[in-house]
């Protein structure tokens, strides 16, 4: 089987987090490897990297071999955007240059747009992809509702909005999309403002109406409606979605405990069905929450945290489950550039491959950390304003999310002042 | 390896507990109070008292004598205050042992009595205006310093920036309570340790202990400490933005609050100065400076812009920066990486292995280091630990473009140019942001405490009050 066909056989799986294990990872595993062969043979860059890496597809033989697989950066997709000539952009993809019919662009945190070159296959896919993702662990059906606490997707650049939209879109169709969404927030007259008794008049006209946005995003429009002592009870199997964290607002930053509390005073959405999305930038995909509050990882990626070490071949090191390190997240989907990326971020596996969650759904699944910072010394003050984001299309900077554990090379055993407040399994943002 | 990370008056009572480090120096057990309000509440009414009762009528001449004392014993390698924080401080604060003593030798360096004295007249114009009024411009003068000052050191590892808090304090007759990081406790207690043994009575009118700021645990603690001062003290506070920001809100708006906010440094070098002759010194001074205290420094340079065009090429330069900062990574090894900058310095490297393949750029592993030499001249977050982006220009012209998106975080430059272009390039960027020192590669570590830190004498922003008197 072609990777391709057995990155369309996840895809098109009734659900694909319902699968047997073992299939699931075989599929995994074929998909990713031939993903590998194709990057390498056809992407000459990639090719020069994957051998200053030393490794090669011939060594890829089983799903454990896969942590050798050469990761890119982040970093480096922003840097060919912001600093190379559109030439460089040519140069990272991996299928023939007028098959590109689409560059995604998010703004991360130098301000300057990263581009994401895609042809029209890896598209199709993405947005199937992510719209099983929405179906499965969001557990939403054809006749669902959606309030967006935001502006529609013309008036919001920002890819959680577009991506949010597009899946519901892939899932209903357009014209259903078009009568079964609703968008809280208004521009006209070139100011936002949320317009409340829109969300109230669509919540009376029944049926299961789930909510979308950023956590921000929920807390204003609780205050507004406490201050119009208006109470709204959402129904029992309306799901509130969150996603982008809380950029620019950071401020005003609760933890996830205070914000499923505050969502469950507010909407009435038990904490079970409060379930925020780890968007990830640079494979344009999503991990959701299940309502165990465990993000699940799709069988067609890979992803697992990799040892914290300055030796560039350490990377490679698969950290044990359980255990925190470098995220790395590789998806065969995508077939016009190595999707196979590090941002720097932390995070570790709290279900096993081969294991099953609590929800009855496929691992694994990830609890993110966030970026551990590092405060001593004085020379960081660009740190602060370059934190990166992983699922930030909107140039907003990152959150302060917690680190999972303090990994200090200098230890403080104890007594101990508490780390992760709270912030556990919380998206970066 | 047991130490003290306090240094509380004695007769104020209080828990003892244990700070556990480790690290790959070792392990060290740092006692330190259990931080209470209770306790900040007696420990500052003892040091107030005692500057009342003694610091007060101190000549300032004296103080300077005892810090001065106290600073050659600690230039001692046998003292046994040396001895304890060179067996404790590598491991509290991950600095290698041989950094360390480096660091902690600048420090006396800078406390002997003459350097304290010359700052005082650069500041003040006659220290002896603390001690009375004194003959001056509007008659007859003196000076009065804050009642109480509280030090904040939020950043951490880099040595000495406690030290230097509370001996400014301390030569201007201020009792000074030191909240030092609560990541590396011990420098503060070991130098006021020092004081006590040449002069208790001076460091009497002195404290310091730590607690992890901003912890909900000691939110009663940080409302007395920083809420609880008045008109007549200070609040001073080394750190992040966050943590600035963070403990501006809770200190009292009539109490004096000053910020040290994070900086950075970079070096700008002419191409008349990129010659076979000099390269080697060039790339030695330059690798000195961002090898001290591993690069974590508010003056460590981060970036290096090299003009085109010399017998020298930029890149040529980088390569000899790299040999250079690996020599001093077997001498003056770096010390503990956080895992944290291990996995971005990790990325850094793919990275620069990706934009080599395309031609963009060329990387070297000095020991314990990492040098890039990007043609594309990216604007990437510093990582510091020693990565040092070497960035090639046409002309120096374009360096005050290219730093615009941070030059607002500029504190020191170092300029290798004939003597012209340092003149001019002095000018230029002493106009620029808050460029506060300007100097020579391989000097950017080195400064009198006379310097205007950030800018700013040490005494601006009302830490000392003045009296005139004119008699008719």
């Amino acid at each position: 089987m072609g990777y391709l066909e057995a990155c369309d056989t996840l895809i098109n799986e009734p659900n694909p987090f319902r699968m047997d294990i073992e299939r699931a990872n075989t599929l995994r595993f074929e998909a990713i490897r031939g993903s590998f062969e194709h990057h390498y043979a056809n992407n000459g860059i990639y090719r020069d990297f994957c051998k200053a890496m030393n490794v090669k597809p011939d060594e890829i033989k089983t799903l454990d071999d896969v942590p050798k697989i050469a990761l890119i950066t982040s970093e480096f997709f922003k840097q060919i955007s912001a600093y190379s000539d559109e030439k460089d952009l040519k140069r990272i993809i991996s299928v023939p240059p007028e098959s590109i019919i689409k560059h995604f662009t998010t703004s991360g945190t130098t301000g300057k747009p990263s581009k994401y070159p895609f042809d029209r296959d890896s598209l199709i896919r993405l947005s199937k992809s992510n719209a099983q993702i929405l179906k499965c662990i969001g557990d939403v059906s054809d006749d669902d509702k959606y309030i967006f606490l935001t502006a529609d997707p013309e008036h919001t650049p920002t890819g959680l909005v577009q991506g949010m939209y597009q899946s519901i879109e892939t899932n209903i169709g357009k014209e259903r999309a078009k009568e079964q969404v609703r968008f809280a927030v208004s521009t006209e007259g070139g100011k936002s403002h949320y317009q409340i008794d829109k969300i109230l008049n669509f919540l009376g006209e029944g049926g299961v109406v789930h909510l979308f946005g950023p956590p921000f995003a929920y807390q204003d429009v609780a205050k507004t409606l406490k201050s119009s002592k208006t109470e709204v009870k959402m129904g029992e199997h309306s799901k509130a979605f969150t996603s982008g964290g809380w950029k620019g607002r950071q401020h005003e930053m609760i933890t996830p405990r205070e914000l499923n509390a505050m969502i469950k005073d507010a909407y009435g959405i038990e904490e079970c069905n409060v379930r925020d999305g780890l968007g990830l930038t640079d494979v344009f995909s999503w991990l959701l929450e299940c309502e165990h509050k465990r993000k699940h990882v799709p069988p067609w990626m890979h992803v697992s945290p990799r040892l914290e070490s300055d030796n560039m071949e350490d990377i490679k090191i698969m950290m044990p489950q359980g255990q925190q390190g470098v995220i790395a997240f590789l998806t065969p989907i995508i077939s016009s550039y190595p999707a196979f990326i590090t941002t720097g971020d932390l995070g570790l596996l709290t279900t096993g491959f081969d294991e099953k969650c609590e929800c009855g759904n496929i691992g694994p699944t990830v609890k993110y950390g966030g970026r551990s910072g590092d405060p001593r010394g004085c020379a960081l003050v660009e740190m602060e304003k370059m934190q990166r984001s992983i699922f930030d299309m909107s140039g907003s900077k990152a959150g302060s999310a917690k680190p999972i554990d303090d990994p200090a090379a200098t230890t403080q055993r104890g007594p101990k002042p508490p780390v992760n407040n709270g912030y556990e399994g919380h998206a970066m943002l | 390896m047991n130490a003290k990370g306090y240094f509380i008056p004695e007769g104020v009572g209080f828990e003892p507990e244990t700070l556990f480090f480790r690290n790959k120096f070792g392990e060290a057990e740092i006692e330190a109070p259990r931080p209470t309000r209770e306790l900040a509440q007696q420990t500052i009414e003892k040091i107030e008292l005692a500057r009342e009762n003694h610091l007060l009528g101190t000549p300032v001449r004296k103080i300077a004598e005892s810090i001065g004392r106290a600073s050659q014993n600690l230039s001692d390698k046998n003292y046994y205050l040396r001895k304890e924080a060179e067996e404790t401080m590598p491991i509290t604060t991950g600095l290698s042992p041989p950094m360390l003593s480096v660091g902690i030798d600048g420090l006396t360096r800078m406390f002997r009595k003459d350097k304290m004295l010359e700052m005082l007249y650069s500041e003040l114009g006659n220290p002896e205006y603390l001690d009375g009024f004194r003959e001056s411009k509007a008659g007859e003068s003196r000076a009065f310093g804050k009642n109480l000052i509280v030090n904040v050191f939020g950043s951490g590892g880099v040595p000495g920036l406690q030290v230097i808090g509370i001996v400014n304090g301390l030569l201007i007759k201020s009792a000074v309570f030191s909240k030092p990081d609560s990541g590396e406790p011990n420098l503060p207690s070991i130098y006021l340790r020092a004081i006590a043994d040449v002069d208790p009575k001076i460091a009497e009118a002195a404290a310091a202990f730590p607690w992890k700021g901003g912890s909900p645990e000691y939110a009663d603690l940080e409302a007395y400490v920083f809420g609880g001062r008045g008109n007549k003290d200070a609040v001073v506070i080394y750190g992040s933005n966050e943590t600035i920001m963070e403990v501006g809100k809770k200190v009292n708006p009539e109490c004096k609050f000053i910020a040290y906010p994070p900086r950075t440094g970079l070096i700008m070098i002419g191409k008349e100065k990129l010659t076979k002759g000099n390269v080697t010194s060039l790339s030695r001074r330059a690798a000195m400076d961002v090898c001290i205290y591993d690069q974590k420094a508010c003056f460590s340079p981060q970036r290096i812009y090299v003009e085109a065009g010399g017998e020298v090429s930029p890149e040529e330069f980088a390569h000899a920066l790299s040999n250079e900062m690996d020599k001093l990574g077997k001498t003056l090894p770096v010390g503990q990486l956080t895992d944290y900058a291990k996995a971005r310095i990790n990325e850094r490297k793919r990275t620069y292995q990706l934009q080599k393949a395309l031609g963009n750029a060329e990387f070297f592993n000095p020991e314990g280091g990492f040098v890039v030499f990007d043609r594309n001249r990216a604007l990437e977050t510093p990582i510091t630990y020693r990565t040092v982006h070497v960035m090639p220009v046409e002309n120096l012209s374009e360096v005050p473009v290219l730093i615009k998106p941070f030059e607002g975080h500029i504190q020191a430059v170092g300029i290798e140019a004939g003597d012209k272009r340092f003149e001019e390039y002095s000018d230029i960027f002493s106009r620029i942001g808050d460029t506060s020192r300007i100097t020579t590669p391989g000097n950017m570590y080195i400064f009198p405490p006379a310097i205007h830190h950030d800018g700013r004498r040490n005494y601006d922003d009302g830490l000392v009050r003045w009296v005139d008197r004119i008699k008719k």
